[in-house]
């Protein structure tokens, strides 16, 4: 990043350094220059025979490349020196000039030569040009320009023998797909083939002849041709004389090398005048020093004949002596003529020809009062004749080489924007043709010439590299298909004007349907392209877009379920802001690795959004649930120490744990300390408080705490909320009738009371701390409320919303093993199913599946089910066995004995024994026994449960153990849980069988 | 070449001033062994250490000590890694020594990749319960690249191996007998950062575990698989205390309280056991967490004199700067309304982003003689020359990477700074400019057009991680001016991202998505 910078500074300052020190450092006298021109012999001839009559004062925009082309003898006049402008270049007319260009004349000639002379004396051509003609004719045919027939037809003697519409005529006017096609065949332009956007982006491509489709593409790529302007390339139109010169002229970067001219560009920096009379005539030299712009001394020493002793002749008709003049061609501000129109500080274009001849020399402007900048045109404001540039880059000549371009290409960030006044009668062309200031598309880079801070000259300059068109990239603001356009947001954009959005610029899609588009570097449909995405965009000539190439710009954020609608979900982020985010069903959520349903989505869910955020709009992308919830794992009551404000922990003392609604003194004694987590919440009266303030005025205060699990098995305290030990606190056990969330109020099936919240309530559901509008109807709820003494209103301390077990426990049956297939079924002979206190016999066989997770209980444990099979010593056919099913899906057979009808025992753990835990809790092996307190036993003639003494049971390693439909280990019964027991006898004690956990 | 070499003095002047108390959890702290450590603490070389350990078929929890040495040699580090660990009950333990040879090599962008690879015959003797597992064999590969920012280092890295272990039996008290072998495939990733106000590394570690083992005359086989994820980071926490004492010379002051905390979470899919230890069909899935602290490290803070601040909405942060040692001109005469000039900027964001800790156990002995050499700089600014007063941080800014300087060989360092230009230093210090499109970045301020090009990328990247926030009406007024007060709120927001917003990211984040 900085790197780059520092080079583009340091590029901007040798292009300034490189300004200034063409004038302050004229060359001195001693420097050697690098090359030496002269002019040409006859330059004043030349001159008189291009000075055409009809161009001199037309105001043709071929004008240069007419001078040029004739200044170099590509293109003639009819030397009545007109040049016809508008006159229609004919069949013949093309080929020849087609291999004019080239430097072809003397292969033309021979061949003529060739065929003349295979002529009947009779049929000799008498005029040299017909002749020739013949020559590039024969030469056309010889390399594929034309057909063999087509020669015949040209060379037929008598033209009107030829059928119309099918046969050859010279004579015609050639198409323009002829002239491109020869014209590329000539100059070897590779074929373009396969890669047809940019002839496709004209509307009247299919008129084209197919086979000349990849020469007329090479004609486009190369910039040598153009579309007429309005969308069309007009293959079959014809084509001017004047539109023949600035084509070749568009070609001179490939011509003039063939013809082993060089084209240079300097500053005059320096002119000497020398006389000269020994010769009798007075012959002025004029020496030009020009800077050339690879910084070397160029010399061009022109001599004419002033003569001094006849006045009357001008240079144009005078007839110098030869030898004394060596002169050469100018064109400077729409005139032409010789050296003498050039003064110090032009800028100029001159070629040369191998012997150091200067053939042509175009002034292109002088540096005095004039810049050159290569710009993107952002806005244009007519009303104002103002125009919105990007400055790409300050050139020096109107010109743009390779190195320009390189250099704008890799030009990042940080270019300058500027409003330019432009002359009402500035000179405007896009590619080569003159156009209206309308015409001016944004994003299109153009030359403007800059004269006395007015643009003068507005020239489209194409940026293509090597032939890759041109490439634009930003952000996307809208994308839009259907109706053909994409809209880019730049980076620039400086907001003095809001009504003018200059940020912004659109692309049209010739047919949405045939772009290349990629996301991601993923191939993706044009309709994935979404307001916020990085893209890359190809342009065709026509400035639409054929291919895209983008990334998305999603950011993560993180945020807390508030709650969940249909179509949106309400979320807080980190920083406490909230929002509702939109959400459809095309959401991803992923939870634990698994994508799942909008719906798994609970309040108070840690989540991460993967979010499409544009200053428009925001849309959610994905949301990920975090695997680690932090649930609530307490609820505590204790009186509060003090904050130590080093460790941030929570001092405590007559701790109480919140258990099934009722506070139970927790196992620690005395003082105990819990750390506040990382996001705290410290609340009195509602009210948000700091660790100073209660330390100052909370102490010894009774204060409600809710704990999180955090890692390595600990808890930290999330929300603190101190209560009025004044008030009267009250344990409801109820059910949520309704919710008032606007008012912070709800109410209870059985309690008659509302109860109210506020910031300060600890609501918990789903083990996840949730805000008051997560509390619905039909929620069972244990809540601790406080009386207010004066008001007499209940306020929620703490809510806790739980799933309750569900009562109906899993189905079991019991039978006698008939069969099995080994890991894959079993079947019973009989089975009886267990209904409430009793087993329902069935007198059919019934077959369970066997599942990898169908675990297998024998009196030592779990086996493995590979060892559960129906043959040898071990063989399980004729075992009775329990089976928890899912279904048709055996979950869990347990060999535990057979227990009489109805023993049936029920109660409330007291303790579990027998198993050992390590230093943090964890059970290493787990209990074989536990004591029921509350106990009852089931009196299976009366049905009714008789009370009994405490019951303690033995659990053995094939007991089935159930809560909530699945089979858990003992050590995951907890203390105060009401256990339903099948048990060995109908005493007290005993073995137990199948645990139900009931609540 | 050059910007190393300043590196180098600066390293040195920043030694020198520095106070020597350093607690870092630098990179490779806790093994490449899946566990956590305490962290580094300067002057020791043993930590805390907790593992899993899965090769039983059952996830064991081994705590114990791990001592590390390391030893600096040109471009290469050698160290060595010795664990001695045992389960809570002490039916299980586990002895490990492995030495360890990185190569770092620099690249020309000023990047260091990092190779390591295992140095000589590694050992490890485990006891789980009956059975004793001894490595035979240990592939490892660790590869790691570092990215140098100006005020933060970020690296990310890829570990890779193998280890074989053979099976035997201590039930018979004589020597075991291999009767099978467990081969662990280990892949993982980690990813972290360095920096003057907390280190973070977070570590994502999948096993496969796969044992073969003769039971009589039959051959048991079975897999299982772990993922553990660890994150282990040194935080420094401030907090105001208020004297209690009314007649005492100053109201209160900061305190600074410096700790390590690792934590680690793993997650098991093994297969069940029978109770003659013959694997079943049955998986258990087990999901369970570690965690280690250090005991906070206190640091009292220097107590500035601000009160004609006194309920000036920056005074917090500017008694916080002041505090932090960060702004350190005259603080009585602190003028919140004044604004603040680029040289003044740059003096404070040197200190706010100060330079990235070295490594305490690799800093060579060399750079310090480098330190008597006396060497005639050239002033990089022509408007800055060694008489200016901000001379040496300005240097520093522009050489870090925080500021660029202005036009020619300028920086004028009484021009005055724009928010947007602000905000592109921090974005450029803490180098998340890729987190936002290089061009045409949108943020969603309503004066979105008004901030310039250039900062589009570093107000959108500044956004996205709190560092700004727009005013009430959501406006960023991007071109106003800096004053002081602003300033002193905006630095202080970037020390805080830096001590406590981007640790989450590789934390809290990392370990439950």
């Amino acid at each position: 990043m900085t790197h780059k910078k520092q080079k583009k500074v340091s590029l901007l300052l040798s292009i300034a350094l490189m300004l200034t020190g063409v004038f302050s450092s004229a060359a001195s006298e001693k420097e050697v220059p690098e090359a030496v021109y002269s002019g040409i012999d006859n330059a004043s001839v030349l001159l008189k025979n291009i000075d055409y009559t009809d161009v001199k004062n037309s105001d043709t925009w071929a004008k240069e490349a007419i001078y040029e082309t004739g200044a170099l003898g590509i293109m003639k006049g009819y030397g009545n020196r007109s040049f016809g402008l508008t006159q229609p270049v004919t069949k013949e007319q093309a080929i020849a000039a087609a291999y004019r260009i080239v430097g072809r004349e003397a292969d033309a000639q021979k061949a003529a030569e060739a065929l003349d002379n295979a002529r009947a004396a009779a049929n000799k051509k008498k005029n040299a040009i017909n002749m020739w003609s013949d020559g590039y004719l024969q030469l056309a045919a010889n390399e594929g320009l034309i057909t063999k027939q087509a020669l015949t037809d040209a060379l037929n003697a008598d033209q009107t023998t030829l059928i119309p519409g099918t046969s050859f005529y010279r004579s015609n006017r050639a198409q323009r797909q002829e002239i491109g096609d020869w014209m590329a065949k000539t100059l070897k332009l590779d074929p373009v083939y396969g890669q047809d956007n940019i002839f496709n982006s004209f509307n009247d491509w299919s008129m084209a002849d197919p086979i000349k489709i990849p020469y007329l593409e090479a004609m486009l790529k190369n910039n040598i041709m153009n579309g007429t302007g309005n969308g069309s390339f007009n293959p079959t139109g014809t084509v001017t004389r004047e539109q023949t010169a600035q084509i070749i002229k568009n070609a001179e970067n490939i011509i003039l090398p063939i013809l082993k001219y060089d084209k240079k560009m300097g500053t005059i920096e320096d002119i000497k005048k020398s006389v000269d009379s020994s010769m009798g005539d007075k012959i002025t030299t004029n020496t030009y020093n020009i800077r050339n712009s690879n910084g070397k001394l160029h010399k061009v020493d022109a001599q004419y004949l002033t003569d001094a002793f006849d006045n009357s002749k001008n240079e144009q008709v005078g007839t110098p002596v030869p030898g004394a003049e060596k002169d050469f061609i100018v064109y400077k501000d729409g005139k032409i003529g010789k050296n003498d129109l050039l003064s110090l500080g032009d800028r100029v274009e001159y070629i040369v020809a191998p012997d150091n001849t200067i053939r042509f020399m175009n002034v292109v402007s002088s540096v005095n009062d004039t810049k050159y900048v290569a710009a993107q045109v952002n806005s244009v404001d007519p009303s104002k004749l103002t125009m919105n540039v990007t400055t790409l880059l300050n050139l020096d000549y109107p010109n743009l080489d390779s190195t320009n371009k390189g250099n704008i290409a890799n030009s990042g960030s940080g270019l300058i924007d500027s409003t330019l006044r432009y002359s009402n009668n500035a000179k405007i062309r896009i590619d080569g043709k003159p156009a209206t200031i309308d015409q001016i598309k944004p994003d299109l880079t153009f030359i403007l010439t800059i004269k006395n801070n007015m643009v003068t000259d507005i020239n489209s300059a194409n940026l293509t590299l090597n032939g890759d068109t041109r490439i634009v990239r930003g952000v996307v603001e809208e994308n839009n298909p259907q109706l053909g356009y994409i809209t880019l947001y730049g980076e620039n954009g400086d907001g003095v004007d809001p009504s003018v959005l200059n940020a912004l610029r659109t692309f049209n899609y010739i047919n949405p349907n045939g772009i290349t588009v990629n996301k991601n570097h993923k191939k993706a449909d044009i309709e994935d392209i979404e307001p916020g995405d990085s893209v890359f965009m190809k342009l065709d000539a026509g400035m639409n877009v054929y291919d895209i190439s983008a990334a998305d710009n999603y950011t993560n954020k993180y945020a807390k379920v508030i709650s969940r609608k249909p179509s949106s979900i309400a979320v807080e982020f980190e920083d406490g802001t909230q929002q509702v985010l939109p959400v459809d069903d095309k959401v991803t959520v992923v939870s634990n690795n698994e994508v799942v349903g909008l719906d798994k989505l609970k309040d108070g869910d840690r989540i991460k959004l993967l979010l499409n955020q544009t200053n428009k709009n925001i849309s959610v992308k994905g949301i990920t649930v975090s695997d680690s919830q932090k649930p609530i794992k307490n609820i505590y009551k204790g009186k509060l120490v003090y904050i130590d404000d080093t460790s941030n922990d929570l001092v405590l003392q007559n701790v109480e744990k919140l258990d099934k609604g009722q506070w139970e003194r927790a196992d620690s004694i005395g003082i105990s300390k819990i750390r506040l987590g990382d996001d705290y919440k410290l609340y009195s009266d509602n009210k948000a408080v700091e660790i100073e303030g209660v330390n100052k005025n909370l102490k010894n205060q009774e204060a409600y705490i809710a704990s999180q699990s955090d890692y390595g098995g600990g808890e930290k305290a999330a929300v603190v909320t101190f209560r009025n030990k004044n008030n009267l606190e009250s344990m409801i056990d109820d059910t949520i009738s309704n919710n008032e969330a606007s008012a912070n109020k709800f109410g209870l099936t059985k309690n008659s009371n509302d109860f109210t919240y506020g910031p300060g309530t600890i609501i918990v559901k789903d083990d996840r701390l949730v805000l008051g509008n997560s509390i619905s109807s039909d929620d069972a709820a244990y809540i601790v409320a406080n009386r207010d003494n004066d008001s007499g209103d209940y306020l929620a301390g703490i809510v806790q919303l739980n799933e309750r077990i569900d009562p109906n426990a899993a189905t079991i049956y019991r039978g006698r093993i008939k069969a099995i297939d080994d890991n894959k079924s079993f079947e019973v002979e009989s089975f009886s199913q267990l209904k409430g206190q009793n087993w329902e016999y069935v007198n059919t066989p019934k077959t369970f599946k066997i599942t990898y997770d169908t675990k297998i209980l024998t009196d030592k444990g779990l086996i493995a089910q590979r060892d559960f099979t129906g043959y040898g010593d071990k063989s399980f056919i004729g075992s009775s066995v329990y089976i928890m099913a899912d279904n048709i899906n055996a979950v869990l057979v347990s060999t535990a004995p057979y227990g009489p009808d109805g023993a049936f025992a029920k109660g409330r753990v007291v303790e579990l024994s027998g198993g050992s835990a390590g230093d943090d809790g964890k059970y290493l092996t787990e209990p074989t026994g536990v004591m029921l307190r509350d106990a009852k036993i089931y009196d299976v003639t009366n049905h009714i449960w008789a009370d009994s003494k405490d019951i303690t049971l033995n659990l053995l390693k094939n007991s089935i153990i159930i809560k909530n439909k699945k089979e858990i280990n003992p050590s995951e019964i907890n203390k105060n849980d009401t256990l339903r027991i099948y048990k060995k006898g109908k005493t007290e004690t005993g073995d137990a069988y199948i645990v139900i956990v009931d609540a | 070449m050059k910007r190393s070499f300043y590196m180098i003095i600066f390293l040195i002047l920043t030694l020198i001033c520095i106070e020597p108390m350093k607690v870092m959890a630098t990179e490779g702290y806790s093994g490449y062994e899946g566990g956590i450590s305490s962290g580094e603490v300067a002057g020791k070389t043993t930590y805390e250490y907790q593992e899993v350990n899965f090769l039983s078929g059952q996830p064991v929890v081994l705590k114990g000590s791990l001592t590390i040495k390391k030893a600096l040699k040109g471009n290469a580090v050698s160290s060595t890694y010795t664990y001695d660990l045992a389960s809570i009950d002490k039916s299980s333990n586990l002895k490990r020594t492995l030495i360890y040879n990185t190569l770092i090599s620099k690249k020309d962008n000023g990047q260091s990749v990092e190779e390591t690879s295992l140095n000589s015959k590694p050992v490890e003797t485990i006891k789980i319960g009956n059975n004793n597992y001894t490595l035979t064999s240990y592939d490892f590969s660790r590869t790691n690249l570092t990215d140098m920012k100006p005020a933060v280092n970020y690296y990310a890295g890829n570990i890779s191996g193998r280890k074989i272990y053979s099976i035997g039996s201590s039930s018979s008290g004589s020597a075991s007998q291999s009767s099978g072998t467990i081969t662990l495939d280990i892949t993982g990733k980690f990813y972290g950062y360095d920096q003057y106000w907390g280190t973070t590394e977070v570590e994502e570690l999948n096993y496969i575990v796969q044992s073969e083992k003769k039971n009589g005359a039959k051959v048991e086989k079975w897999g299982g698989s772990a993922d553990v994820t660890y994150s282990t980071s040194t935080t420094k926490q401030i907090r105001y205390v208020e004297n209690k004492p009314n007649e005492i010379s100053f109201g209160g002051g900061y305190v600074q309280t410096q700790s390590n905390s690792s934590i680690l979470e793993y997650t098991s899919n093994l297969p069940a056991f029978d109770p003659s230890n013959a694997p079943s069909d049955n998986m258990v899935t087990s999901k369970d967490s570690l965690k280690i602290e250090t005991f906070p490290v206190q640091t009292r803070l220097k107590v500035p004199n601000i009160s004609q601040l006194k309920g000036h909405w920056a005074e917090n942060d500017v008694r916080m700067l002041y505090s932090l040692e960060v702004l350190t001109d005259n603080d009585s005469s602190f003028n919140p309304d004044q604004y603040m000039t680029r040289a003044e900027f740059a003096k404070a964001i040197i200190l706010a982003g100060k330079e990235v800790p070295q490594d305490s156990a690799l800093i060579s002995k060399t750079t310090t003689s480098a330190s008597t050499k006396k060497t005639q700089t050239v002033p990089t600014f022509n408007d800055v020359t060694q008489d200016n007063l901000y001379y040496n941080q300005i240097e520093s800014a522009f050489k870090r990477g925080f500021l660029n300087g202005k036009g020619e060989s300028n920086f004028n360092p009484n021009d005055y700074l724009t928010l947007a230009e602000a905000i592109t230093v921090f974005i450029r210090g803490l180098g998340l400019e890729d987190m936002a499109p290089e061009s045409g970045a949108v943020t969603t301020f309503k004066d979105n057009d008004s901030i310039p090009g250039y900062a589009k990328n570093a107000v959108s990247v500044a956004q996205q991680i709190g560092l700004v926030k727009g005013d009430d009406k959501g406006n960023l007024n991007p071109n106003a001016k800096l004053t002081n007060a602003k300033a002193a709120a905006l630095l202080n927001r970037f020390i805080v991202y830096m001590r406590d917003g981007i640790r989450k990211d590789y934390r809290d984040k990392y370990l439950g998505f």
